[in-house]
């Protein structure tokens, strides 16, 4: 079992309160993803969770065992950094097999290791090249196998894909997801990027000034967001009252309704489904969707449409009538 | 875990204890001591030795003439350092890596070697003098090489390369977008310089001036050398001193630290105003050969001139130091061979002396330092809290007092029995001078160590950490690997600093520590031409061989990655 769990930790940088009463838990196996904002506190969690930084308050347990003084050094965790932090000075095979030399591993077992962890990278074949002479995604590779070679009984991921281009991004996701289920590690991945979250999680706690907005699974946390910031920060949403949600045929009991693009529908025509008048101020194309925005009595409505490459949707001036897709 | 931790807060304390001591005691105390000196007169404490030394005419044209040696030199050096930088990193196409080292090895010869050589080739009874009276049938040289040209002549040669590293590094962050973006606005040459070239090496400039003041005001060997009548401050210090005066000598160090200070304070506001931040996303830029052709023909000729005075020198020494010194004196063109000057040197230990005190005393000094900057440094780059940085602002301070303050400051201070030297007094023992040259290699081996130590990620050690490295581990495994060339770098070009340091020298030496630079001038001065000059090759050699290591180890100390 490799179960970690925050209990209140309230961290002080100077005067600013950085992180204020944060608790949560991430079960054995499970990629837990905290996405916040920049300056957030997400960092200074991670270093918290890594024993690089001390809380003003609270506890942190590994597996029920109090954790929070324990040095770095002493935690078995691996952290792959934003900048990867691979030591220069040595190849890529030496920086795989740096932790697990330390951890006084016989000199076979440590071939073996570093074999097993560059072949699941697939870097085999880079293995005696510099550090310098990788590209990022390699070096982003090179990182994670360091990190995961030692055996940890936590991964940390401080923002690993920043540094990479978006196509690489989305592949690096899906590969890291894969090796993250195939070792089974328990992880903590920390990202700004809304889609890598929901893409990557099993579960996922969203950050705001310090404080925990909502944890939940991706689905949760996109579908049924329980405070304004995390409707507006995961997905574009459309914030609407009582009498706007009347307006378009449906009946909110909650004072606000958080309502995505695309649970909305446009009609040229009114219908029972559309019984809401608006004009087309926006257009925004976008490949495979277009969002519109429509300026209506209930107020600017966000609506996204699937393409349905006949080029016929609505233009910006054009009256349409918006109602709740059914 | 918790001991552990209490040792090392521990060790922390004692060895910011231990330095704080020392810079109190070598450095701060030294200078109030001098600074109250400078107040004592006879009749008690008061102005009267300033009135008295500000109302002689002779001594205001003496600070006169040290402003403008430091100004002219600034003006000098920068324009000629400036242009090669530019030549250097936009025009040159051919041997590019050899003229670089070539223009940059002037740092690496000691300031009074360069003299001496100078005087063998332009002096009255030079070699170029001799072969261009010849040429002529002239009867009398066809110039003079002393006073204030000459004086700015040998300081435009050794110096001018603080400007031309520093702006030569600094080019290589001129951004093509932003000089495209210029152009795509309308903007022609002019408006390229000021807006895109210019903001990019300010800060090099500024700080590339401040240095090079610093060090002409403080330049001794070659006023004293070739300066004739024009007198500068530092001339006036020594002889004060060498008359026991030492009154007269903290006022005119006062002076000279004033001057210094206040070119300090001003240059280092303008340096903080300008600093400015590299763009990440920059792209190189590279001038257009056709565009600048009346450029580059200008530029290359400035380069081979400047070659051909940095390699000149350099050979007219080892030749010389092959030649009886009769023939140097007497002959046009000098060529009676012998091995004479090198078999006097190796043959009698007296008379190699002086080359291993050097060695040894900028050994000492350069260990010393590294042991007191290296944590520092650290400390630095790791929790920079207050005590950190204001032990920093403490090393950097000899940084803005010219040599011969330091050297009286000492005198005043250790020439009795002090605290500070556990009741001993220093003067005429061996101590005195590796302490100087300490001082002076405290605030250069800081700031190279500061450079080395940003080669390695704060990140970096972390991720070791987490892997389970301890303290040790992490220094000898992670940090030491990664910053040993950059810090054995920056100690190798300290130590040749203070091989050649003369103007300390000649104020503390003693029978028990009489360095190289001192041999040197006093062998010259004894007519011993062909001893000094051989010492002179010995110590190029020495310090060519030192520049063959740092360029080999250290790529980026002098912008060839």
């Amino acid at each position: 079992m490799n179960e970690i769990e925050l209990n209140g930790i309230t961290s002080h940088y100077g005067q600013t309160r950085v992180l204020d009463d944060v608790s949560f838990r991430i079960a054995q196996g499970e990629l837990h993803t905290l996405l916040g904002p920049s300056g957030c506190g997400k960092t200074t969690l991670l270093r918290l969770l890594g024993g690089f930084l001390q809380p003003t308050a609270g506890r942190i347990f590994l597996d029920g065992r109090e954790i929070t003084s324990l040095p770095p050094e002493k935690r078995n965790m691996g952290i792959v950094f934003q900048n990867y932090a691979l030591f220069p000075h040595l190849n890529v095979e030496e920086n795989v097999a740096y932790g697990l030399k330390l951890h006084r591993i016989n000199a076979a077992q440590v071939r073996e290791t570093v074999r097993a962890q560059l072949d699941l990278m697939g870097l085999w074949e880079c293995r005696t090249r510099k550090i310098q002479e990788l590209s990022g995604g390699q070096q982003q590779r090179v990182a994670i196998a360091r990190a995961l070679a030692a055996s940890p009984r936590i991964l940390l991921l401080d923002e690993p894909m920043s540094n990479l281009d978006v196509s690489l991004r989305i592949k690096m996701r899906q590969e890291l997801r894969q090796i993250q289920q195939k070792v089974g590690v328990t992880t903590l991945f920390i990202t700004h990027d809304q889609q890598e979250a929901l893409a990557i999680s099993d579960t996922m706690s969203v950050m705001h000034d310090g404080r925990i907005e909502q944890t939940g699974s991706p689905r949760e946390i996109y579908e049924s967001p329980k405070t304004s910031f995390v409707a507006t920060f995961v997905g574009k949403t459309n914030m609407l009252d009582r009498a706007a949600m009347t307006a378009l045929g449906g009946h909110g009991e909650a004072e606000t309704s958080y309502l995505r693009p695309e649970q909305l529908v446009l009609e040229p025509v009114k219908t029972a489904q559309t019984p809401l008048p608006g004009q087309v101020i926006r257009v925004h194309y976008q490949g495979a969707m277009v969002e519109y925005e429509v300026k209506t009595d209930a107020g600017i409505l966000c609506v996204l449409a699937l393409n349905n490459h006949r080029g016929n949707g609505p233009v910006v001036g054009g009256a349409v009538f918006a109602g709740l897709r059914p | 875990m918790r001991q552990r931790h209490s040792v090392q807060t521990l060790a922390r304390a004692v060895f910011s204890g231990l330095l704080l001591w020392l810079i109190v005691g070598y450095i701060l105390y030294p200078m109030a001591q001098t600074v109250v000196q400078s107040f004592s007169t006879e009749s008690g404490f008061g102005l009267a030795g300033y009135r008295a030394y500000f109302s002689n005419p002779q001594n205001r044209l003496v600070i006169r003439n040290t402003v403008l040696v430091g100004a002219f030199a600034v003006l000098v050096c920068g324009t000629v350092g400036t242009a090669l930088a530019v030549y250097m990193r936009f025009l040159c196409r051919r041997h590019q890596k050899l003229l670089h080292i070539l223009l940059l090895s002037p740092v690496m010869i000691p300031g009074v070697i360069i003299v001496i050589a100078f005087i063998q080739l332009y002096g009255e009874s030079g070699i170029i003098t001799k072969l261009l009276e010849s040429a002529f049938h002239l009867s009398t040289p066809p110039y003079r090489f002393s006073g204030f040209g000459g004086i700015l002549f040998v300081l435009a040669y050794t110096q001018y390369v603080y400007f031309y590293l520093n702006v030569y590094t600094a080019l290589r962050y001129v951004d093509k977008n932003v000089v495209d973006s210029i152009r795509s606005f309308g903007g022609g040459t002019f408006a390229v310089i000021r807006d895109a070239i210019f903001p990019v090496i300010r800060p090099a400039i500024v700080i590339s001036a401040l240095t090079t003041f610093i060090s002409a005001i403080s330049a001794y060997s070659a006023p004293s050398l070739i300066g004739g009548s024009f007198k500068v401050l530092s001339m006036q210090i020594v002889k004060a001193k060498a008359n026991n005066q030492m009154a007269l000598a903290s006022i005119q160090v006062a002076v000279l630290l004033v001057i210094g200070l206040l070119m300090t304070v001003v240059l280092t506001h303008y340096s903080k105003k300008y600093a400015w931040e590299i763009s990440v996303k920059s792209a190189y830029f590279h001038m257009e050969t056709k565009r600048a052709s009346w450029l580059r023909r200008g530029l290359s000729a400035l380069v081979i001139l400047q070659v051909v005075l940095v390699v000149l020198p350099v050979l007219a020494i080892f030749y010389l130091s092959f030649i009886e010194t009769r023939s140097i004196m007497t002959d046009i063109f000098p060529c009676a061979f012998t091995l004479e000057n090198y078999l006097t040197i190796f043959e009698k230990p007296r008379v190699l002396r002086p080359m291993l005190n050097s060695v040894n005393m900028s050994l000492l000094a350069v260990l010393v330092g590294l042991v007191l900057t290296l944590p520092v440094a650290y400390w630095e780059r790791r929790n920079p809290t207050r005590l950190v940085r204001s032990m920093e602002t403490l090393l950097m301070l000899p940084w803005s007092m010219p040599a011969s303050v330091i050297a009286i400051n000492l005198i005043n201070v250790f020439n009795v029995e002090s605290v500070f030297a556990f009741g001993r007094s220093l003067i005429g023992t061996f101590w005195i001078l590796p302490i100087a040259y300490t001082i002076v290699a405290l605030p250069l081996l800081l700031s190279s160590n500061r450079v080395a130590m940003s080669g390695i990620s704060v990140t970096t050690e972390e991720a070791a950490r987490s892997l389970g490295a301890g303290t040790f581990r992490r220094f000898f495994q992670i940090i030491l690997p990664n910053i040993v060339s950059g810090i054995l770098s920056g100690a190798i070009l300290v130590f040749v600093r203070t091989m050649g340091e003369y103007t300390m020298s000649a104020l503390l030496y003693g029978v028990y520590n009489r360095p190289i630079s001192v041999s040197v001038v006093t062998n010259m001065q004894e007519y011993k031409v062909g001893i000094s000059l051989a010492y002179g090759s010995l110590l190029i050699l020495l310090c060519y061989g030192l520049l063959w290591i740092v360029l080999k180890i250290d790529r980026r100390r002098f912008a060839m990655e």
